[in-house]
Protein backbone atom coordinates (compact mmCIF):
# COMPACT_ATOMS: atom_id res chain seq x y z
CA UNK A 1 0.00 0.00 0.00
CA UNK A 2 1.25 3.98 -0.90
CA UNK A 3 0.89 5.95 1.92
CA UNK A 4 2.16 8.41 0.54
CA UNK A 5 -0.06 9.18 -3.04
CA UNK A 6 -2.21 6.80 -4.56
CA UNK A 7 -4.15 6.70 -8.04
CA UNK A 8 -7.35 5.04 -6.67
CA UNK A 9 -7.62 7.03 -3.55
CA UNK A 10 -7.06 10.03 -5.97
CA UNK A 11 -9.56 8.74 -8.03
CA UNK A 12 -12.02 7.68 -5.48
CA UNK A 13 -11.91 11.52 -3.96
CA UNK A 14 -12.87 12.71 -7.81
CA UNK A 15 -15.62 10.54 -7.75
CA UNK A 16 -17.00 11.17 -4.30
CA UNK A 17 -16.89 15.48 -5.37
CA UNK A 18 -19.02 14.24 -8.68
CA UNK A 19 -20.96 11.72 -6.67
CA UNK A 20 -22.21 14.33 -3.77
CA UNK A 21 -21.88 17.55 -5.80
CA UNK A 22 -23.53 16.31 -9.11
CA UNK A 23 -26.27 18.40 -9.55
CA UNK A 24 -24.73 22.12 -8.08
CA UNK A 25 -22.18 20.96 -10.53
CA UNK A 26 -24.88 20.88 -13.65
CA UNK A 27 -26.67 24.52 -12.52
CA UNK A 28 -23.28 25.86 -11.87
CA UNK A 29 -22.04 25.13 -15.35
CA UNK A 30 -25.34 25.90 -17.16
CA UNK A 31 -25.77 29.28 -15.71
CA UNK A 32 -21.96 29.90 -16.77
CA UNK A 33 -23.07 28.67 -20.11
CA UNK A 34 -26.04 30.90 -20.38
CA UNK A 35 -24.44 33.88 -19.00
CA UNK A 36 -21.80 33.24 -21.69
CA UNK A 37 -24.64 33.26 -24.50
CA UNK A 38 -24.62 37.35 -23.27
CA UNK A 39 -21.26 38.59 -23.24
CA UNK A 40 -19.35 35.77 -25.21
CA UNK A 41 -17.27 38.68 -27.74
CA UNK A 42 -16.24 41.12 -24.85
CA UNK A 43 -13.40 39.40 -24.02
CA UNK A 44 -13.10 42.37 -21.26
CA UNK A 45 -16.10 40.77 -19.34
CA UNK A 46 -15.64 36.77 -20.25
CA UNK A 47 -11.92 37.45 -18.44
CA UNK A 48 -13.58 39.21 -15.56
CA UNK A 49 -16.05 36.17 -15.75
CA UNK A 50 -13.75 33.34 -15.47
CA UNK A 51 -11.53 35.32 -12.50
CA UNK A 52 -14.98 35.69 -10.43
CA UNK A 53 -16.26 32.16 -11.48
CA UNK A 54 -12.60 31.12 -10.14
CA UNK A 55 -12.75 32.67 -6.59
CA UNK A 56 -16.45 31.57 -5.93
CA UNK A 57 -15.74 28.32 -7.30
CA UNK A 58 -12.55 28.01 -4.93
CA UNK A 59 -14.54 29.04 -1.62
CA UNK A 60 -17.56 26.81 -2.71
CA UNK A 61 -14.92 24.03 -2.85
CA UNK A 62 -13.35 24.41 0.51
CA UNK A 63 -16.50 25.23 2.24
CA UNK A 64 -16.89 21.53 3.15
CA UNK A 65 -13.77 21.61 5.43
CA UNK A 66 -15.37 24.50 7.61
CA UNK A 67 -18.68 22.70 8.33
CA UNK A 68 -18.49 20.97 11.81
CA UNK A 69 -19.89 18.03 10.26
CA UNK A 70 -18.91 17.74 6.93
CA UNK A 71 -15.30 19.25 8.02
CA UNK A 72 -15.34 15.81 10.19
CA UNK A 73 -16.25 13.77 7.28
CA UNK A 74 -13.88 15.11 5.02
CA UNK A 75 -10.10 15.03 7.54
CA UNK A 76 -11.61 11.70 8.85
CA UNK A 77 -11.71 10.00 5.35
CA UNK A 78 -9.00 7.40 5.05
CA UNK A 79 -6.42 9.67 1.93
CA UNK A 80 -3.15 11.38 2.35
CA UNK A 81 -3.27 14.67 2.96
CA UNK A 82 -1.46 15.46 -0.60
CA UNK A 83 -4.22 13.49 -2.35
CA UNK A 84 -6.78 15.72 -0.88
CA UNK A 85 -4.62 18.86 -1.98
CA UNK A 86 -4.02 17.27 -5.12
CA UNK A 87 -7.98 16.65 -5.84
CA UNK A 88 -8.65 20.12 -4.69
CA UNK A 89 -5.91 21.67 -7.57
CA UNK A 90 -7.17 19.20 -9.92
CA UNK A 91 -10.99 20.69 -9.47
CA UNK A 92 -10.21 24.33 -8.97
CA UNK A 93 -7.67 24.85 -11.88
CA UNK A 94 -7.84 21.99 -14.71
CA UNK A 95 -11.35 20.83 -14.00
CA UNK A 96 -12.44 24.67 -13.72
CA UNK A 97 -11.09 26.02 -16.82
CA UNK A 98 -11.82 22.93 -18.74
CA UNK A 99 -15.56 23.36 -17.90
CA UNK A 100 -15.24 27.00 -18.48
CA UNK A 101 -14.32 26.90 -21.79
CA UNK A 102 -17.09 23.87 -22.24
CA UNK A 103 -19.60 26.23 -21.07
CA UNK A 104 -18.19 29.40 -23.16
CA UNK A 105 -18.18 27.08 -26.32
CA UNK A 106 -21.64 26.05 -25.91
CA UNK A 107 -22.93 29.68 -24.53
CA UNK A 108 -20.99 31.03 -27.80
CA UNK A 109 -22.76 28.57 -30.19
CA UNK A 110 -26.24 28.88 -28.42
CA UNK A 111 -25.76 32.83 -28.01
CA UNK A 112 -24.92 33.32 -31.96
CA UNK A 113 -27.39 30.51 -32.98
CA UNK A 114 -30.29 32.17 -30.88
CA UNK A 115 -29.39 35.99 -32.22
CA UNK A 116 -29.26 34.75 -35.77
CA UNK A 117 -32.76 32.92 -35.37
CA UNK A 118 -34.14 36.32 -33.53
CA UNK A 119 -32.28 38.11 -36.25
CA UNK A 120 -35.05 36.55 -39.03
CA UNK A 121 -38.11 37.42 -37.18
CA UNK A 122 -40.32 40.55 -37.52
CA UNK A 123 -41.32 42.39 -34.60
CA UNK A 124 -44.77 43.81 -34.70
CA UNK A 125 -46.28 45.14 -38.24
CA UNK A 126 -43.68 47.63 -39.05
CA UNK A 127 -41.41 44.68 -39.75
CA UNK A 128 -39.10 45.89 -37.22
CA UNK A 129 -35.33 44.18 -36.80
CA UNK A 130 -34.64 44.08 -32.99
CA UNK A 131 -31.98 41.66 -33.45
CA UNK A 132 -29.33 41.66 -36.47
CA UNK A 133 -27.17 38.12 -38.01
CA UNK A 134 -24.16 37.62 -36.86
CA UNK A 135 -21.02 36.11 -37.50
CA UNK A 136 -19.95 33.10 -35.41
CA UNK A 137 -16.24 34.39 -33.11
CA UNK A 138 -13.97 33.04 -30.81
CA UNK A 139 -13.13 35.65 -29.06
CA UNK A 140 -11.31 33.76 -26.03
CA UNK A 141 -9.39 31.73 -28.73
CA UNK A 142 -8.16 35.23 -30.63
CA UNK A 143 -4.65 36.66 -29.81
CA UNK A 144 -4.14 40.31 -28.93
CA UNK A 145 -1.95 42.53 -31.47
CA UNK A 146 0.28 45.30 -30.05
CA UNK A 147 3.08 47.19 -31.34
CA UNK A 148 6.59 46.29 -29.56
CA UNK A 149 7.16 49.69 -27.88
CA UNK A 150 11.14 49.69 -28.74
CA UNK A 151 11.40 48.07 -32.25
CA UNK A 152 7.79 49.24 -33.38
CA UNK A 153 7.24 46.03 -34.42
CA UNK A 154 3.60 44.02 -34.96
CA UNK A 155 3.33 41.34 -32.27
CA UNK A 156 0.81 38.73 -31.44
CA UNK A 157 0.15 38.40 -27.50
CA UNK A 158 -0.69 34.11 -26.39
CA UNK A 159 -4.11 34.06 -27.28
CA UNK A 160 -6.71 35.36 -24.31
CA UNK A 161 -7.11 31.62 -23.20
CA UNK A 162 -3.46 30.74 -22.80
CA UNK A 163 -3.07 34.76 -20.82
CA UNK A 164 -5.90 34.13 -18.49
CA UNK A 165 -4.90 31.07 -17.66
CA UNK A 166 -1.37 31.99 -16.53
CA UNK A 167 -3.24 34.61 -14.37
CA UNK A 168 -5.69 31.96 -13.64
CA UNK A 169 -2.91 30.32 -11.79
CA UNK A 170 -1.97 33.07 -9.48
CA UNK A 171 -5.34 34.00 -8.74
CA UNK A 172 -6.30 30.48 -8.23
CA UNK A 173 -3.57 29.87 -5.64
CA UNK A 174 -4.73 33.02 -3.48
CA UNK A 175 -8.56 31.56 -3.78
CA UNK A 176 -7.30 28.15 -2.40
CA UNK A 177 -5.22 29.48 0.56
CA UNK A 178 -7.70 31.91 0.90
CA UNK A 179 -10.87 29.03 1.05
CA UNK A 180 -8.85 27.25 3.33
CA UNK A 181 -7.27 29.65 5.56
CA UNK A 182 -11.27 31.89 6.07
CA UNK A 183 -13.85 30.21 8.07
CA UNK A 184 -16.95 32.42 6.90
CA UNK A 185 -17.24 34.31 3.53
CA UNK A 186 -13.79 33.15 1.96
CA UNK A 187 -14.74 35.27 -1.02
CA UNK A 188 -15.21 38.33 0.48
CA UNK A 189 -12.24 37.80 2.65
CA UNK A 190 -10.15 36.72 -0.01
CA UNK A 191 -10.67 39.88 -2.51
CA UNK A 192 -10.05 42.17 0.76
CA UNK A 193 -6.82 40.36 1.63
CA UNK A 194 -6.13 40.46 -2.38
CA UNK A 195 -6.79 44.18 -2.80
CA UNK A 196 -4.46 44.69 0.58
CA UNK A 197 -2.05 42.44 -1.24
CA UNK A 198 -1.99 44.77 -4.65
CA UNK A 199 -1.86 47.82 -2.43
CA UNK A 200 1.11 46.08 -1.10
CA UNK A 201 2.65 45.05 -4.76
CA UNK A 202 2.17 48.67 -6.14
CA UNK A 203 3.92 50.42 -3.29
CA UNK A 204 6.98 47.30 -4.53
CA UNK A 205 6.63 48.32 -7.78
CA UNK A 206 7.03 52.14 -6.87
CA UNK A 207 10.29 51.54 -4.95
CA UNK A 208 11.43 49.50 -7.61
CA UNK A 209 10.94 52.11 -9.90
CA UNK A 210 12.82 54.91 -7.44
CA UNK A 211 15.60 51.97 -7.43
CA UNK A 212 16.34 51.68 -11.31
CA UNK A 213 14.80 55.39 -12.10
CA UNK A 214 15.71 57.33 -9.31
CA UNK A 215 11.93 58.79 -9.58
CA UNK A 216 8.00 57.25 -9.20
CA UNK A 217 7.31 58.12 -12.89
CA UNK A 218 7.99 56.63 -15.62
CA UNK A 219 9.79 58.52 -18.76
CA UNK A 220 9.71 56.92 -21.86
CA UNK A 221 12.54 59.29 -23.27
CA UNK A 222 14.78 58.91 -20.36
CA UNK A 223 18.03 56.91 -21.01
CA UNK A 224 16.95 53.56 -22.41
CA UNK A 225 19.16 51.28 -20.37
CA UNK A 226 17.80 52.07 -17.68
CA UNK A 227 14.51 51.65 -18.62
CA UNK A 228 15.61 48.38 -20.61
CA UNK A 229 17.47 47.00 -16.70
CA UNK A 230 14.31 48.09 -15.64
CA UNK A 231 11.94 45.86 -18.39
CA UNK A 232 14.37 43.03 -17.34
CA UNK A 233 13.78 43.16 -13.50
CA UNK A 234 10.34 43.75 -14.49
CA UNK A 235 10.00 40.85 -16.52
CA UNK A 236 11.60 39.01 -13.80
CA UNK A 237 9.10 39.82 -10.76
CA UNK A 238 6.24 39.22 -13.01
CA UNK A 239 7.36 35.25 -14.03
CA UNK A 240 7.84 35.30 -10.29
CA UNK A 241 4.71 36.53 -9.48
CA UNK A 242 2.82 34.06 -12.45
CA UNK A 243 4.55 30.99 -11.89
CA UNK A 244 6.26 30.55 -8.40
CA UNK A 245 4.19 31.99 -6.43
CA UNK A 246 1.06 30.29 -7.12
CA UNK A 247 3.70 26.91 -6.33
CA UNK A 248 4.55 28.71 -2.66
CA UNK A 249 0.95 29.50 -2.04
CA UNK A 250 -0.36 26.05 -2.83
CA UNK A 251 2.09 24.79 -0.46
CA UNK A 252 1.12 27.06 1.88
CA UNK A 253 -2.15 25.84 1.87
CA UNK A 254 -1.59 22.52 1.74
CA UNK A 255 0.42 23.08 5.43
CA UNK A 256 -2.89 25.21 6.23
CA UNK A 257 -5.04 21.95 5.54
CA UNK A 258 -2.72 19.60 7.56
CA UNK A 259 -3.05 21.70 10.40
CA UNK A 260 -6.74 22.86 10.13
CA UNK A 261 -8.94 21.81 13.19
CA UNK A 262 -12.25 20.92 13.29
CA UNK B 1 -3.09 -11.22 14.52
CA UNK B 2 -1.00 -8.63 16.13
CA UNK B 3 -2.85 -6.92 18.98
CA UNK B 4 -1.66 -3.63 20.28
CA UNK B 5 -1.57 -3.16 24.03
CA UNK B 6 -1.96 0.32 24.33
CA UNK B 7 -4.59 1.23 21.43
CA UNK B 8 -5.33 4.53 22.66
CA UNK B 9 -2.69 6.85 25.02
CA UNK B 10 -2.96 10.13 25.84
CA UNK B 11 -0.26 11.71 27.92
CA UNK B 12 -1.25 15.26 30.25
CA UNK B 13 -3.10 16.76 27.62
CA UNK B 14 -4.40 20.40 27.93
CA UNK B 15 -7.08 22.00 25.45
CA UNK B 16 -9.19 24.81 25.45
CA UNK B 17 -11.06 26.37 22.69
CA UNK B 18 -10.38 29.58 24.45
CA UNK B 19 -7.28 30.77 26.32
CA UNK B 20 -8.66 31.49 29.32
CA UNK B 21 -11.33 28.42 30.35
CA UNK B 22 -9.27 25.15 29.89
CA UNK B 23 -11.10 22.63 28.47
CA UNK B 24 -9.06 19.43 29.42
CA UNK B 25 -5.81 19.69 31.51
CA UNK B 26 -3.54 17.43 32.34
CA UNK B 27 -5.28 14.36 31.17
CA UNK B 28 -3.85 10.91 30.56
CA UNK B 29 -5.90 7.88 29.51
CA UNK B 30 -4.32 4.22 28.57
CA UNK B 31 -6.98 2.70 26.31
CA UNK B 32 -6.73 -0.92 25.50
CA UNK B 33 -8.44 -2.93 22.72
CA UNK B 34 -11.30 -6.08 23.26
CA UNK B 35 -13.10 -3.31 24.94
CA UNK B 36 -16.28 -1.08 24.86
CA UNK B 37 -15.49 2.10 27.03
CA UNK B 38 -18.44 4.26 27.87
CA UNK B 39 -17.45 7.67 28.28
CA UNK B 40 -19.63 9.88 30.54
CA UNK B 41 -19.75 13.46 31.36
CA UNK B 42 -21.53 16.29 32.33
CA UNK B 43 -22.83 18.62 29.27
CA UNK B 44 -19.63 20.97 28.38
CA UNK B 45 -16.86 18.60 30.51
CA UNK B 46 -15.02 17.53 26.80
CA UNK B 47 -16.44 13.82 26.13
CA UNK B 48 -17.08 14.82 22.11
CA UNK B 49 -13.63 17.14 22.72
CA UNK B 50 -11.55 13.98 23.80
CA UNK B 51 -13.19 11.97 21.17
CA UNK B 52 -11.72 14.61 18.45
CA UNK B 53 -8.47 14.72 19.97
CA UNK B 54 -7.90 11.08 19.60
CA UNK B 55 -9.39 11.38 15.93
CA UNK B 56 -7.14 14.19 15.57
CA UNK B 57 -9.59 16.55 14.77
CA UNK B 58 -8.42 19.00 17.01
CA UNK B 59 -4.94 19.10 18.34
CA UNK B 60 -3.40 19.47 21.91
CA UNK B 61 -2.05 22.58 22.85
CA UNK B 62 0.34 20.71 25.02
CA UNK B 63 0.44 17.07 26.20
CA UNK B 64 0.51 13.86 23.46
CA UNK B 65 -1.96 11.42 22.05
CA UNK B 66 -0.56 8.36 20.37
CA UNK B 67 -3.41 6.27 18.41
CA UNK B 68 -2.55 2.91 17.01
CA UNK B 69 1.17 4.05 16.91
CA UNK B 70 0.61 7.64 15.24
CA UNK B 71 0.49 10.72 16.71
CA UNK B 72 -3.38 11.85 15.95
CA UNK B 73 -2.55 15.10 14.44
CA UNK B 74 -0.92 14.29 11.80
CA UNK B 75 -4.30 12.23 10.47
CA UNK B 76 -1.86 10.01 8.93
CA UNK B 77 -3.63 6.84 6.20
CA UNK B 78 -2.16 4.05 8.24
CA UNK B 79 -4.59 5.46 11.26
CA UNK B 80 -7.49 6.81 8.81
CA UNK B 81 -8.03 3.80 7.69
CA UNK B 82 -8.05 1.97 11.44
CA UNK B 83 -10.80 4.85 12.83
CA UNK B 84 -14.06 5.50 12.13
CA UNK B 85 -15.61 8.73 14.27
CA UNK B 86 -19.11 8.58 14.22
CA UNK B 87 -20.14 12.55 15.59
CA UNK B 88 -23.22 13.77 17.32
CA UNK B 89 -24.37 15.37 13.97
CA UNK B 90 -24.03 13.84 10.78
CA UNK B 91 -22.57 14.82 7.28
CA UNK B 92 -25.08 15.81 4.87
CA UNK B 93 -24.63 13.63 2.21
CA UNK B 94 -26.46 13.61 -1.11
CA UNK B 95 -26.12 10.09 -2.05
CA UNK B 96 -28.05 6.82 -2.08
CA UNK B 97 -27.04 4.18 0.22
CA UNK B 98 -25.42 1.97 -2.30
CA UNK B 99 -23.39 4.99 -3.62
CA UNK B 100 -22.50 6.02 0.13
CA UNK B 101 -20.49 2.22 -0.06
CA UNK B 102 -19.18 2.38 -3.74
CA UNK B 103 -17.88 5.52 -2.62
CA UNK B 104 -16.67 5.41 0.78
CA UNK B 105 -16.13 1.81 1.26
CA UNK B 106 -12.84 1.62 -0.54
CA UNK B 107 -11.21 3.73 1.52
CA UNK B 108 -11.40 1.41 4.20
CA UNK B 109 -9.25 -2.03 3.55
CA UNK B 110 -11.16 -4.21 6.18
CA UNK B 111 -14.43 -2.94 5.02
CA UNK B 112 -16.98 -5.70 4.73
CA UNK B 113 -19.97 -5.59 2.71
CA UNK B 114 -21.32 -8.70 3.53
CA UNK B 115 -21.93 -7.02 7.50
CA UNK B 116 -22.37 -3.99 5.86
CA UNK B 117 -25.83 -5.49 4.22
CA UNK B 118 -26.33 -7.61 7.72
CA UNK B 119 -26.30 -4.49 9.54
CA UNK B 120 -28.83 -3.03 7.31
CA UNK B 121 -31.20 -5.38 7.38
CA UNK B 122 -30.65 -5.69 11.55
CA UNK B 123 -31.39 -2.25 11.13
CA UNK B 124 -34.97 -2.70 8.98
CA UNK B 125 -33.30 -1.06 6.58
CA UNK B 126 -34.55 -2.69 3.27
CA UNK B 127 -33.43 -0.45 0.16
CA UNK B 128 -30.07 0.40 -0.75
CA UNK B 129 -31.57 2.81 -3.18
CA UNK B 130 -32.93 5.12 -0.03
CA UNK B 131 -31.50 8.55 -0.60
CA UNK B 132 -29.59 9.16 2.71
CA UNK B 133 -30.76 13.33 2.42
CA UNK B 134 -34.35 11.76 2.34
CA UNK B 135 -34.30 9.57 5.50
CA UNK B 136 -35.26 10.44 8.38
CA UNK B 137 -32.60 11.36 11.28
CA UNK B 138 -33.01 8.02 13.25
CA UNK B 139 -32.59 6.02 9.74
CA UNK B 140 -29.53 8.33 8.52
CA UNK B 141 -27.77 7.41 12.03
CA UNK B 142 -28.46 4.14 11.21
CA UNK B 143 -27.39 3.73 8.11
CA UNK B 144 -23.69 5.41 9.31
CA UNK B 145 -23.65 3.25 12.27
CA UNK B 146 -24.17 0.03 9.78
CA UNK B 147 -21.14 1.40 7.41
CA UNK B 148 -19.01 2.47 10.58
CA UNK B 149 -19.32 -0.95 11.86
CA UNK B 150 -18.77 -2.73 8.61
CA UNK B 151 -15.64 -0.76 8.31
CA UNK B 152 -14.00 -3.12 10.58
CA UNK B 153 -11.54 -0.41 12.18
CA UNK B 154 -9.66 -1.21 15.51
CA UNK B 155 -10.98 2.20 17.26
CA UNK B 156 -15.03 3.16 16.82
CA UNK B 157 -15.25 6.72 18.23
CA UNK B 158 -19.56 6.80 18.89
CA UNK B 159 -20.67 10.26 19.94
CA UNK B 160 -23.95 10.32 21.45
CA UNK B 161 -24.68 7.32 19.15
CA UNK B 162 -28.29 6.50 20.46
CA UNK B 163 -29.40 9.89 20.19
CA UNK B 164 -32.31 10.22 18.10
CA UNK B 165 -32.62 6.38 17.76
CA UNK B 166 -36.38 4.90 18.36
CA UNK B 167 -36.93 2.07 21.42
CA UNK B 168 -36.63 -1.13 19.37
CA UNK B 169 -33.46 0.56 17.38
CA UNK B 170 -31.66 1.37 20.49
CA UNK B 171 -31.95 -2.81 21.41
CA UNK B 172 -31.18 -3.52 17.51
CA UNK B 173 -27.56 -0.94 18.34
CA UNK B 174 -27.17 -2.53 21.41
CA UNK B 175 -27.01 -5.83 19.93
CA UNK B 176 -25.55 -5.49 17.25
CA UNK B 177 -22.94 -3.19 19.00
CA UNK B 178 -21.80 -6.38 21.23
CA UNK B 179 -21.64 -8.71 18.07
CA UNK B 180 -19.31 -6.82 16.88
CA UNK B 181 -16.81 -6.89 20.24
CA UNK B 182 -13.43 -8.37 18.70
CA UNK B 183 -10.04 -8.79 20.79
CA UNK B 184 -8.59 -6.17 18.66
CA UNK B 185 -11.27 -3.37 18.52
CA UNK B 186 -12.04 -0.83 20.98
CA UNK B 187 -15.37 1.08 21.11
CA UNK B 188 -15.75 4.37 22.78
CA UNK B 189 -19.08 5.81 23.19
CA UNK B 190 -20.07 8.95 24.55
CA UNK B 191 -23.24 9.01 25.64
CA UNK B 192 -25.86 11.17 28.07
CA UNK B 193 -28.45 8.09 27.61
CA UNK B 194 -26.40 5.54 30.19
CA UNK B 195 -29.38 3.00 29.78
CA UNK B 196 -28.77 2.74 26.14
CA UNK B 197 -25.34 1.38 27.28
CA UNK B 198 -26.83 -0.81 30.18
CA UNK B 199 -25.18 -4.25 29.45
CA UNK B 200 -23.59 -3.24 26.56
CA UNK B 201 -20.18 -1.21 28.03
CA UNK B 202 -17.51 -3.58 29.42
CA UNK B 203 -15.79 0.19 31.12
CA UNK B 204 -16.39 3.47 32.35
CA UNK B 205 -15.04 6.53 32.18
CA UNK B 206 -16.41 9.61 33.72
CA UNK B 207 -14.83 13.08 33.21
CA UNK B 208 -15.79 15.68 35.57
CA UNK B 209 -14.18 19.50 35.97
CA UNK B 210 -12.05 18.94 33.02
CA UNK B 211 -10.43 15.66 34.20
CA UNK B 212 -10.70 11.87 34.08
CA UNK B 213 -11.97 11.15 37.49
CA UNK B 214 -12.75 7.36 36.89
CA UNK B 215 -11.90 4.98 34.05
CA UNK B 216 -12.83 1.11 35.90
CA UNK B 217 -13.64 -2.34 34.16
CA UNK B 218 -17.58 -3.21 35.29
CA UNK B 219 -16.19 -6.28 37.01
CA UNK B 220 -13.77 -4.05 39.85
CA UNK B 221 -16.92 -1.61 40.42
CA UNK B 222 -19.22 -4.25 40.92
CA UNK B 223 -16.52 -6.10 42.92
CA UNK B 224 -15.71 -2.49 45.28
CA UNK B 225 -19.15 -0.98 45.06
CA UNK B 226 -22.43 -2.76 45.42
CA UNK B 227 -26.00 -0.82 43.73
CA UNK B 228 -28.87 -1.94 45.56
CA UNK B 229 -32.25 -1.27 46.18
CA UNK B 230 -33.68 -1.15 49.69
CA UNK B 231 -37.35 -0.93 51.30
CA UNK B 232 -36.60 1.22 54.00
CA UNK B 233 -33.67 4.52 54.43
CA UNK B 234 -31.50 2.69 56.90
CA UNK B 235 -27.93 3.93 56.32
CA UNK B 236 -24.45 2.75 57.43
CA UNK B 237 -21.02 3.87 57.03
CA UNK B 238 -20.32 1.65 54.06
CA UNK B 239 -23.51 3.52 51.80
CA UNK B 240 -21.44 6.46 49.65
CA UNK B 241 -24.40 7.62 47.41
CA UNK B 242 -28.46 7.38 47.99
CA UNK B 243 -31.62 8.08 46.04
CA UNK B 244 -35.07 7.60 46.73
CA UNK B 245 -37.80 7.51 44.28
CA UNK B 246 -41.19 5.33 43.68
CA UNK B 247 -39.52 2.00 43.93
CA UNK B 248 -37.43 2.62 46.62
CA UNK B 249 -34.26 3.28 48.27
CA UNK B 250 -31.27 3.43 46.21
CA UNK B 251 -28.41 2.91 47.47
CA UNK B 252 -24.42 2.70 46.32
CA UNK B 253 -22.67 1.14 49.07
CA UNK B 254 -18.87 -0.19 49.61
CA UNK B 255 -19.08 -3.66 48.82
CA UNK B 256 -17.16 -4.98 51.76
CA UNK B 257 -18.80 -8.44 51.42
CA UNK B 258 -18.41 -8.83 47.64
CA UNK B 259 -21.84 -9.56 47.05
CA UNK B 260 -22.88 -9.45 43.33
CA UNK B 261 -24.99 -6.54 42.15
CA UNK B 262 -25.89 -5.80 39.13
CA UNK B 263 -24.43 -2.07 38.56
CA UNK B 264 -26.45 0.90 37.36
CA UNK B 265 -24.76 3.24 35.68
CA UNK B 266 -26.64 6.36 36.28
CA UNK B 267 -26.17 5.37 40.24
CA UNK B 268 -22.79 5.36 39.63
CA UNK B 269 -22.42 8.44 37.60
CA UNK B 270 -23.98 10.57 40.56
CA UNK B 271 -22.53 8.73 43.37
CA UNK B 272 -18.96 9.87 41.83
CA UNK B 273 -20.10 13.71 41.44
CA UNK B 274 -21.39 13.73 44.72
CA UNK B 275 -18.23 11.77 46.18
CA UNK B 276 -15.40 11.67 44.35
CA UNK B 277 -12.79 11.64 46.73
CA UNK B 278 -13.99 8.59 48.75
CA UNK B 279 -15.16 6.37 45.57
CA UNK B 280 -11.19 7.16 44.60
CA UNK B 281 -9.72 5.91 47.71
CA UNK B 282 -11.70 2.44 47.20
CA UNK B 283 -10.67 2.61 43.84
CA UNK B 284 -7.04 2.58 44.96
CA UNK B 285 -6.49 -0.30 45.96
CA UNK B 286 -7.87 -2.55 43.40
Amino acid sequence: MNTKFDFNRTGLLIQRYFSERFRSELIYWGIMAIVFMFIRNNIMVIGGLIFIAALFYAARFFREIHSRTNGINYFMIPATQVEKMTVSLLFTIIYFYGMMILAYIVGNLLGTLFTNLLAKISFFSFELHLFHSVDLQWTLFESKQYTEIFTGELKYQAPYIVLFMKYLLLMQSVFTLGGIYFKNNQAFKTILSGIALLFAFSIISILELKIFTGTTSVNINSAESVITLHRVFHNIMANVFAYILPVYLWIVSYFRLTEKEV
Amino acid sequence: MEIIQKIIQLNEVNFSYQKKRPLLSDLSLQLDPGHIYGLLGRNGEGKSTLLKLVAGLVFPQKGSIDVLGFESRKRKLQMLQDVYFFPEELPVFNLSIRELEKIYSPFYPQFSIEQFNHYLKEFDIPDKNWNLSKLSFGQKKKVMIAFGLATNTKIMLMDEPTNGLDIPSKGQFRRIIASTLEADRCLIISTHQVRDLDSLIDSIIIMDEHEIVFNESIDVITDKLSFKVYDTNEKDDSVIYFEDNLRGYYQVRENLNHEDSKLDIELLFNSILANKKRIKNIFKNK
